[in-house]
């Protein structure tokens, strides 16, 4: 296969962050061919990771670490496509989420009326189980992870995960008991994970480093959140490239994050999400301002509005649906696609 | 009928909501929306709420007049309850289980 694309030589890293309003996704290569895949988001037709690595021509069996942040649906689409892919790779997964709660969400999931966001999940645990053939169970996985552990470490690069705090794990308890069903109560799709479960990750370089903070949000107890993080102070080089937590939201933003782990006026990437209209324009502005370069992964397509006639509401909701009048009903533009990528090196 | 979606509500506001949709052609990629709730039948009204799952069909009709016209229409589906049988059966053992073990 003709590579369209050039990919990193062993001693360069390289990060690149694909969203496309819903979803994120990031892809490292932590030196010497081998590939960290953090997120999974779709691309033109499937896992965008493994598109950009098929337009590299890097084998998928390349990568060597799947961490999935947390489990809302725009951080995990196609995560399984990639872990069937890559039979080298760890599946790494916030230990917040290895509860006695979590584990019976995916089984209401499996309700074929219904689905909690969780078939993901609960396909990633079937990829693990048909490799695990004997072997034992900690050799293929899921990798738990919280705040301290040393993910891959190498002579060039060291991955280490800064959250979830211990605080965390014993409150994930309740986060995802609400989440379950109740008697009497409605059948229904949870859309949502949570937010302060997530895994953030700071990717070293031969000496230079990188913050990915999935969607971590900030708390006002002091021990869960970015609160957590800080609080922790695991041992890490200031970074010099962030993934901003949260679409950009102001939600997420900490000013410890940015004094304390951070380089000053590092480079930013914030991935958007356009059914939340994130990151905002005072999001934007405030991230100009924090940062050296402040770069979105698409443009942000905001919120619509919502219309009262049948008509001006299919040309609200679907902006791309061409000539509805004119019977090209079903042809509808795809989204635009573009991406930040960067080398550390 | 020339087009239809299945939608989950994502999120509820005052006289709107929003709903990730899904092709069910496969030709599109996954959108998000907001719609009116006036776009909704009082039928189903009551069904509208975070998690709750609609089908959306987009499609042309004849006027009396013999002149084509869009149309749209939203129907929510009716979900059973979760029962008590329902719920003590995620409880049971399953294959999940020896990937949750704590040592």
């Amino acid at each position: 296969m003709n590579a369209q694309r050039k990919a990193p030589l062993a001693h360069e890293a390289e990060i690149s962050v694909f969203g496309r309003g819903v979803g994120e996704c990031v892809v490292v290569h932590l030196g010497d061919g081998a590939w960290m895949v953090v997120d999974s988001c779709i691309g033109e037709r499937r896992a965008v990771a493994l598109e950009y690595l098929e337009l590299m021509g890097v084998p998928a069996a390349h990568v060597k670490l799947l961490v999935i942040s947390h489990w809302d649906d725009d951080h995990i689409r196609g995560a399984a496509e990639i872990f069937e892919s890559a039979p080298d790779a760890t599946w790494v997964v916030s230990a917040a989420l290895k509860t006695e709660e979590f584990k019976r969400l995916i089984l209401a999931g499996r309700d074929p009326l219904t689905g909690t966001g969780t078939h993901e999940f609960d396909r990633l645990f079937g990829v693990l189980r048909s490799r695990k053939q004997g072997q034992r169970l900690e050799s293929v996985g899921p990798r738990w992870v919280s705040e301290g552990t040393l993910l891959w470490e190498t002579q060039q690069a060291r991955v280490q995960v800064m959250a979830p705090s211990p605080a965390t794990m014993t409150l994930a308890h309740n986060e995802i008991a609400s989440l379950l069903p109740v008697e009497g109560e409605k059948r229904r799709v949870v859309t949502q994970g949570r937010n302060p479960l997530s895994v953030v990750l700071s990717v070293q370089f031969d000496g230079r480093s990188a913050l990915l903070t999935g969607d971590l949000i900030a708390s006002s107890n002091p021990e869960t959140g970015w609160n957590g993080v800080l609080r922790a102070l695991v041992s890490a080089p200031k970074a010099a490239l962030v993934k901003i937590p949260h679409h950009g939201s102001v939600g997420a933003h900490h000013d410890g994050m940015w004094d304390t782990l951070l380089e000053p006026t590092p480079l930013a990437v914030t991935t958007t999400y356009n059914p939340s209209g994130l990151p905002t324009v005072s999001d934007r502005s405030r991230l100009r301002a924090l940062a050296r370069a402040s770069y979105l992964t698409s443009t942000p397509g905001g919120t619509r509005s919502p219309h009262r006639s049948g008509d001006r509401t299919i040309r609200a909701v679907v902006p791309e649906l061409r000539q509805v009048s004119a019977g090209a009903v079903s042809s509808v533009a795809t989204r635009q696609r573009s991406n930040y990528s960067g080398r550390l090196s | 009928m020339h087009h239809e979606w299945e939608g989950t509500v994502v999120s509820l506001a005052d006289d709107s909501f929003r709903a990730r949709l899904r092709d069910l052609s496969g030709e599109t990629p996954e959108e998000y929306a907001d719609f009116s709730l006036a776009s909704v039948s009082d039928d189903d009204i009551a069904l509208v709420v975070p998690g709750a799952i609609f089908h959306w069909f987009v499609g042309y009709r004849i006027e009396a007049s013999g002149q084509r016209g869009t149309w749209s229409g939203i129907r929510f589906r009716r979900l059973p309850r979760w029962g008590k049988r329902d719920l003590a059966a995620l409880k049971q053992p399953s294959d999940l289980d020896e990937f949750f073990e704590t040592k």
